[in-house]
């Protein structure tokens, strides 16, 4: 038995302690512990992760990013926004956040201490969408993407496609202008928004004519989609999202995923098949995991990888925050999780952890490296009341979309949709 | 401790750079074992302990540049190991509708050699039961256990007060007298 180097309490208590030193220190030896991972196996585990990471994030030009389809068409502002807050299309600088005004941790909350945590780990800046017809149509279906780790794609369909076709708009951290809708999805492929319930559809998939018209800013080089290797095929996705579209944007494969399969409990199980550029990706959820591979035109496996279903379950809800179908769960590709609560599930979580303060607005939380839960109303974080409908994290940045609500002068209300990026703070 | 972690620690507190940072493998070897029994002992349940000592040691592995040069890396596995589990125990507790975070009746003898001890364990606060674990079973001083939870010397001495007048309470520790 070893010595206890520093004995912090009553002298006189020196051989009770021993002898619960010792009682600790036998128990432990005689615990029958599971058969655990080697070494080796925590390596290999541990490099699994690590290159998932790299895949998705190192800026390989065609990595997918996560994509969601929002299938939320029941927000559209009742009036057209302000077209002063879109002019120019240039992105306006919301700042962060004081240290002061950052919500105390639910962890805090449980554990009864009040230690204000330093600050959410992101910045967020607004972003603007182009004024113009389009602009009326943001609030619904809005299909988000990572292009290729350093771009964004968010891209609209009409809810009416008789009469126009989708629109995409791209911005990249160079400027991060929203351009006017330089890509303009021709109306044959409007059937996108059936592709929810069927993403076998082959819609904006392959067709040449897509790929030859569209024209983003083009700060990404294009490269031929059939030329790039498996790793660069690598396919991120939410962890139960299921893929509904692969299109191709100036040499940059976009993924869609509908989110709503979010919903789904990892036990139920969800398969996806899709194919592009003479690849096939498999998708597979079920008990054990997620794993989706990537099989070249030849049948051979070039990319596959699994995330286990223990690594699932540590990707849920911050302490005293109840998991449900409403909670989005998002890892960046470092490794950060992100989760948004909606404000009905807080006033319970409130109520169970005793924290002060009454209803509030949605909240963010973030957790870091070592566990340990950031949280921030999204009042407080974007401004006004707000609600947080869709997050969305790809490489080391998220995605995050916003509803404001405000009454207006003949007593109504009207909803405001607003994008915000956040990027991890240094 | 067993020899490779003090061997470790010989490395880490030499002042060698070059030498300073001890392969992931010799620190795994050396802080495995003792790491997962006490994760086994703060969370109540050895399956969980292991898997949080899994899930921890991945992490450590991961982000073994910057972790292995931390003055005591174990401390960092623990914690974070802690965190782990303790995320896991409350979406258990939800899914069991609200029931206790470590109910005593799912504390077995066949799980536990020594039943008194592990539902005085269970007894205690979280933060106590990190406390006690730290300086009684992984035998760290005060000021290590301090590091590695994150809190202060003094917080550390205070819990470690409470948590072993309640243990001492419950526990009826055997004294060794002389027969007769």
């Amino acid at each position: 038995m070893t010595t206890l180097p520093d004995n912090p309490n009553d002298p006189d208590n020196s051989t009770l302690d021993d002898a619960l030193h010792r009682r600790l220190h036998d128990t432990g030896e005689l615990l029958a512990i599971p058969v655990d991972r080697s070494v080796g196996e925590v390596e290999t585990v541990a490099a699994r992760r690590s290159k998932r990471t790299r895949l998705a994030g190192g800026g390989a030009a065609l990595a997918i990013g996560a994509a969601a389809l929002l299938g939320v068409a029941n927000m559209i502002s009742s009036e057209k926004p302000d077209s002063t807050d879109v002019a120019g299309a240039e992105m306006t600088a919301t700042a962060g956040f004081p240290p002061s005004a950052v919500a105390e941790s639910p962890q805090d909350a449980e554990t009864g201490t009040h230690e204000s945590a330093e600050t959410l780990p992101f910045t967020f800046t607004r972003v603007e969408l182009p004024d113009g017809p389009e602009r009326a149509i943001q609030a619904t279906n809005l299909v988000v993407s990572d292009s290729d780790g350093a771009s964004v794609v968010v891209a609209s369909e009409k809810a009416e496609c008789a009469s126009s076709g989708a629109t995409v708009w791209a911005s990249w951290d160079g400027g991060l202008t929203w351009g006017v809708p330089d890509i303009s999805v021709p109306t044959s492929q409007c059937a996108r928004h059936s592709l929810a319930d069927n993403f076998t559809s082959p819609v904006l998939r392959t067709e040449p004519n897509v790929v030859e018209t569209v024209e983003i800013h083009s700060a990404t080089p294009s490269e031929d989609p059939a030329a790039a290797t498996g790793e660069d095929l690598a396919v991120e996705l939410p962890f139960a999202a299921q893929p509904v579209e692969l299109a191709v944007v100036d040499g940059t494969q976009v993924v869609a995923a509908d989110t709503t399969a979010h919903q789904v409990a990892p036990e139920a199980g969800v398969d996806a098949r899709f194919e592009h550029a003479g690849f096939t990706v498999e998708y597979h959820l079920d008990g054990e995991g997620v794993s989706y591979s990537i099989i070249d035109a030849a049948g051979a496996t070039v990319f596959d990888t699994t995330i286990g279903i223990d690594q699932l379950a540590a990707a849920t809800a911050p302490p005293n925050i109840a998991t449900t179908a409403d909670t989005t769960e998002f890892l960046t590709d470092d490794g950060t999780l992100i989760v948004s609560v909606p404000n009905e599930l807080l006033d319970t979580a409130i109520a169970e952890a005793a924290m002060e303060g009454g209803p509030r607005a949605d909240m963010l939380f973030v957790q870091l490296d070592d566990g340990t839960w950031l949280g921030k109303n999204a009042d407080e974080l974007f401004g006004e009341f707000t609600e947080v409908v869709q997050v969305e994290a790809f490489g080391d940045r998220v995605l995050v979309i916003t509803e404001t609500r405000a009454a207006t002068d003949d007593n109504s209300s009207s909803v405001r949709r607003d994008l915000w990026l956040g990027t991890i703070a240094d | 401790m067993v020899g490779n972690a003090q061997a470790v620690l010989d490395l880490t507190e030499s002042g060698d750079t070059t030498a300073s940072v001890p392969s992931f493998r010799v620190f795994y070897a050396a802080h495995h074992s003792e790491l997962t029994r006490a994760l086994t002992f703060g969370l109540g349940d050895p399956e969980l302990g292991a898997d949080a000592a899994s899930e921890a040691f991945i992490k450590a592995c991961q982000r073994w540049a910057t972790v292995g040069t931390l003055d005591r890396p174990a401390g960092w596995v623990y914690r974070v190991g802690l965190n782990w589990g303790r995320s896991v125990l409350r979406r258990r507790r939800r899914e069991k509708a609200k029931t206790a975070l470590l109910a005593r009746d799912d504390i077995s003898e066949d799980t536990w050699p020594d039943i008194d001890l592990a539902r005085a364990l269970a007894d205690l606060s979280d933060d106590h039961r990190d406390v006690v674990v730290a300086r009684f079973f992984l035998d760290w001083t005060v000021e290590h256990t301090a590091a590695a939870l994150d809190i202060a010397p003094g917080t550390v001495k205070s819990r470690l007060s409470r948590a072993l007048d309640q243990l001492h309470t419950r526990l009826t520790i055997p004294t060794e007298t002389p027969e007769g």
